[in-house]
């Protein structure tokens, strides 16, 4: 991640300013990885926990489709807070407040990523922290997404002046271009994290927030407000997908009004769930309490356009850890060779778009391989890209589980930067609450805590994963031997990535 | 039913003794640091966590040593050896760092930061206990 710290040739002259903030540097890992016994321990209890659950599989009943639920509406003061804006109003303006003095701050404020409010905030509160969030409690993103809050407040504004007229133009969006969109500006947004130089820089920051704030307007301009999140939005997609690993969800019972969306939001039964829009068009609804992970098979991907997105989300997250062990410089640095006629700085970034971009071919071509075993074994009729668009969600846990692994650590130290950042968010040297002089207590998690939080968390995002896929081939295939002989590909699969998400864990951390 | 719990608690249970040591009290360490050519005399310096650690460093030239995380920092010239007195509280790997420095001018903090991050010389690594 941040790969400015690889660039420092050019960092001089973008320091011209005096640093006024406390000299603890933004984006800098103080990670041990994994002693080797420990490596070992949880790839071993891997595999020792798939036996024990085919073992189960085998034995036990399959699973039904629906899961237990419970209405938090049937409590007075969730149905209060429900009914009224008064909670949902203020976070909404808090949500367009951050964005605007993200803007503000990048463009004007000192340029060094450690006195800035922007890196902090859009790398580590906003990317790593919310989707925390987002994946433990729930798509918070959906309610309070900036850009939309601010579009429909504009919207608001439009029709008490045009006397009720829409401010969207309401094209009809061709469904076959599906979340495609959304897939392009998050490997853009991917291949900023991980390869480009200079992402940390606060005005790069600004800039490219205002480029998309655009980007995001003009969509919703175009072809609505709800539409343009769920198919061109990269994050909201990217949200709600890592939604469905929350233990909590929206439901909308009102069958007609979810036959009517435009948003492809329906399940089986004719319901639809966390649909916004349907949500608030009717009042036959629930928020739900549900078991965590159980949303990621609900239903199906409903195309190569999803389970491409899907298998971005996880080779992303996989290049983040991957590109700072030194097996990734051995491999980039045996592509040097070809690609020398490109001045030293391209050269960096070729390698590193061609690794992103591999890792994601690599991801793709290996999960339809594994679809066709799972397809040709279990003997299942339909086609391949079904089976893919089936399962494709069971791999989420895993990827999470890394995902927090990898970055808890660096959460709850870097995280702190933002108290003094928030009294001075410029770094022009204001303490507006008192808190600029806080300086970063780097003990706060003790490594052999971290530790056994990764692989804790990587063995039972294993368990979750293959449960899952078990439940799908289950639920799909009316033969129960057929199904669960489909299934060794799977778990060969889910145990190889386990295994290689805890083996870059016990790697060194190269760079910096 | 009842093996998943019980080899739940066996693999907890070999997990952590996976990971016991031998922890002894915490020390005072001394590390003697000889910064010359460009590079550190040794790349990585490992003590525990609670240790008294003193980084005692000599060099050739003029400049400043910075320890990473930690944020401490010691002057240092060729005639007078420089020393970082910490105690390793915070466990982890923490980047030790040179920037020179023209001792006949004034402070350059501005400039600091960008020439640092490519001068990563060696590394103070803080092990649990």
């Amino acid at each position: 991640m941040l790969r400015v710290l690889r660039y420092t040739p050019l960092l001089p002259l973008l320091f011209a300013f005096p640093r006024t903030a406390s000299a603890h540097a933004f984006g800098e890992r103080y990670d041990l990885p994994v002693p080797l016994g420990l490596y070992l321990a949880g790839a071993g209890a891997t595999v020792a926990v798939s036996f024990l659950l085919i073992g189960l599989f085998v034995k036990g009943s399959p699973g039904a489709r629906g899961y237990p639920r419970y209405n938090l509406l049937h409590l007075p003061w969730a149905r209060a807070l429900v009914a009224r804006p008064f909670i949902l109003l203020p976070l909404r303006l808090a949500s367009v407040a951050l964005l605007v003095l993200v803007l503000v701050t990048g463009l004007v404020g000192d340029q060094s990523p450690a006195a800035n409010l922007a890196p902090t905030f859009v790398w580590i509160v906003w990317w790593i922290g919310l989707g925390f969030l987002v994946a433990l409690v729930g798509d918070v993103w959906a309610a309070l997404n900036p850009w939309k809050a601010a579009f429909e407040a504009l919207e608001g504004l439009f029709a008490r002046l045009t006397k009720g007229q829409p401010l969207s133009l309401g094209i009809h969006y061709p469904p076959r271009f599906g979340v495609w969109p959304a897939f392009g500006v998050f490997f853009i947004f991917l291949w900023m994290e991980n390869v480009m130089p200079g992402s940390a820089v606060p005005r790069s920051i600004a800039l490219l927030a205002l480029a998309y704030s655009l980007y995001t307007w003009t969509g919703m301009l175009l072809f609505g407000k709800h539409v343009w999140p769920r198919y061109g939005e990269g994050f909201s997609v990217f949200f709600r997908f890592l939604a469905r690993l929350a233990p909590t969800e929206v439901r909308t019972l009102d069958r007609t009004v979810c036959q009517e969306c435009p948003l492809g939001c329906r399940v089986e039964s004719g319901e639809c769930i966390n649909c916004l829009r349907c949500f608030a068009a009717t009042q036959r609804r629930e928020v739900n309490l549900r078991p965590p992970a159980i949303g990621l098979i609900h239903e199906s991907v409903q195309g190569p356009d999803e389970v491409s997105f899907v298998l971005l989300m996880l080779a992303g997250v996989t290049f983040d850890g991957f590109n700072d062990t030194p097996l990734w410089i051995t491999i980039a640095s045996s592509f040097v060779p070809y690609l020398s006629f490109l001045p030293g700085d391209f050269l960096l970034v070729a390698i590193g778009t061609l690794g992103l971009g591999g890792l994601l071919a690599l991801f793709l071509g290996g999960y339809a391989a594994v679809s066709w075993l799972i397809r040709s074994l279990s003997r299942d009729p339909g086609s391949l890209q079904r089976v893919m668009w089936s399962f494709v969600f069971t791999l989420v846990p895993i990827a999470f589980a890394y995902h927090v692994a990898h970055y808890l650590s660096f959460l709850l130290i870097q995280g702190q930067l933002l108290f003094p950042l928030l009294s001075d968010p410029f770094g022009y040297g204001w303490d507006l609450f008192g808190t600029a002089g806080y300086k970063v207590n780097i003990g706060v998690i003790n490594a052999r805590t971290a530790w056994f939080v990764g692989i804790g968390a990587l063995v039972t995002g294993h368990i979750v994963a293959v449960y899952l896929s078990h439940l799908v081939a289950l639920r799909q295939n009316m033969q129960r031997s057929l199904a669960l002989r489909g299934q060794y590909p799977m778990l060969a699969l889910m145990v190889s990535y386990t295994v290689i998400s805890l083996w870059i864990l016990a790697q060194p951390i190269v760079k910096e | 039913m009842f093996r998943v719990p019980t080899v739940v608690v066996a693999l907890a249970v070999s997990l952590a003794l996976a990971s016991c040591g031998a922890p002894a009290g915490p020390q005072s360490v001394q590390f003697d640091l000889a910064y010359q050519n460009g590079k550190l005399n040794k790349e990585t310096f490992t003590a525990r966590q609670g240790d008294s650690v003193v980084l005692k460093i000599k060099t050739d030239t003029f400049g400043e040593f910075h320890l990473h995380g930690y944020d401490l920092e010691t002057d240092i010239a060729p005639d007078e050896p420089g020393q970082i007195s910490v105690t390793a509280d915070a466990t982890g790997k923490f980047k030790i760092t040179f920037h020179e420095k023209d001792p006949n001018s004034q402070d350059q903090e501005g400039e600091v930061e960008g020439e640092e991050e490519e001068n990563a010389i060696g590394f103070l690594e803080v092990q649990p206990r």
